[in-house]
């Protein structure tokens, strides 16, 4: 691809014909609807007129007109551009790196789980501390009984 | 999606997609049809001669040559999944050293257009009609069969029988003279 964009004249190398994710999303929705469209009528076509190359054509049809509404980068498919924060190490890989990580979804947090059962647990941790505190009790005993 | 060519992949992708489909809706839409013509076939002037037949072993072989008259109309076949028609005629017959011949004396191909209407008198055969032996002499029946392959746009090749033969017996004598 980097080749065929060389192999341009300049003022066309640098034109940029990406759309956003929207544009994206919308643009594969109109050419599978046109598409099967222009399929369904070639068909009928075909049909009725007996003639397969009929049919074929038109799905030729529909699919070059389907190429002009989606392939140059329309306006109306740019509508949602993707947001960009600027942060200095982001610029610098997009200067020299020529790609930028973008955030553009960002998911939301999980919340933390609730414990079911609070009273179970706190008893255990409370049979643990009781514990611990009479084995400590037992140490000292011990160790003043030296 | 993101840049030009990658649209275009996924378009072009698509859009094949689409053609197999029609493709496949034609042949669905066709393949259900009856393709079967009626003949008029007349057959005459049979000649049979026993000759030396060079091209498998060196005994006397009987070779028949005869005209025939045929008469079919292929127009009801013609649908847009129809290409064109392979029509042959076949001559099948029992003898004593086969249990089945069969030797096909004449072909031709009928292309959708609009001359697909035969009407025709005095054909000769295309084809050597060479027995395996020299049992065509005083034959009762040799059937003579008008067979056809439906060649499609889309789909299978189609071999079709037409619905009627012809039951001919053969004579009971050589002919001598050089003229066919």
């Amino acid at each position: 691809m980097d080749g065929m964009v060389a192999m341009l004249p300049t003022p066309l190398q640098n034109w940029s014909t990406h759309l956003d994710f929207e544009g994206q999303r919308f643009a594969e929705r109109i050419y599978k609807i046109t598409l099967t469209i222009s399929g369904v009528v070639g068909f009928v076509v075909g049909v009725w007129t007996q003639q397969l190359s009929y049919a074929l054509y038109i799905v030729m049809a529909g699919a070059l007109i389907t190429a002009l509404v989606i392939l140059p980068p329309w306006p109306f498919l740019r509508q949602n551009p993707v947001e960009v924060s600027h942060n200095v190490l982001e610029d610098f890989f997009e200067k020299f790196g020529g790609y930028r990580i973008v955030k553009w979804h960002t998911p939301a947090k999980p919340e933390p789980m609730v414990s079911s059962q609070p009273a179970a647990e706190n008893k255990v941790a409370d049979k643990k501390a009781a514990d611990k505190k009479k084995a400590d009790k037992k140490k000292k005993e011990a160790k003043k009984s030296k | 999606m993101h840049n030009l060519l990658s649209r275009a992949n996924s378009l072009l992708a698509f859009t094949l997609w689409v053609m197999a489909a029609v493709t496949a809706a034609c042949f669905l839409s066709t393949v259900f049809l009856d393709y079967t013509v009626s003949n008029h076939l007349e057959v005459n002037d049979i000649k049979i001669r026993n000759v030396r037949d060079y091209a498998t072993d060196d005994k006397q072989a009987d070779l028949a040559t005869l005209a025939f008259n045929l008469k079919v109309d292929f127009s009801r076949l013609f649908n847009w999944n129809v290409k064109q028609l392979f029509v042959y005629l076949v001559a099948e017959y029992k003898s004593a050293e086969n249990a089945v011949n069969q030797v096909v004396i004449w072909d031709r191909i009928v292309e959708r257009s609009e001359r697909v209407v035969m009407d025709e008198i005095g054909v000769k055969t295309k084809y050597y009609f060479l027995d395996d032996g020299a049992h065509l002499l005083k034959h009762d029946n040799v059937t003579f069969v008008l067979r056809y392959n439906v060649i499609p746009n889309a789909g299978y090749l189609r071999l079709v029988q037409s619905t009627n033969q012809l039951v001919v017996p053969f004579p009971t004598t050589y002919t001598t003279t050089r003229r066919s």
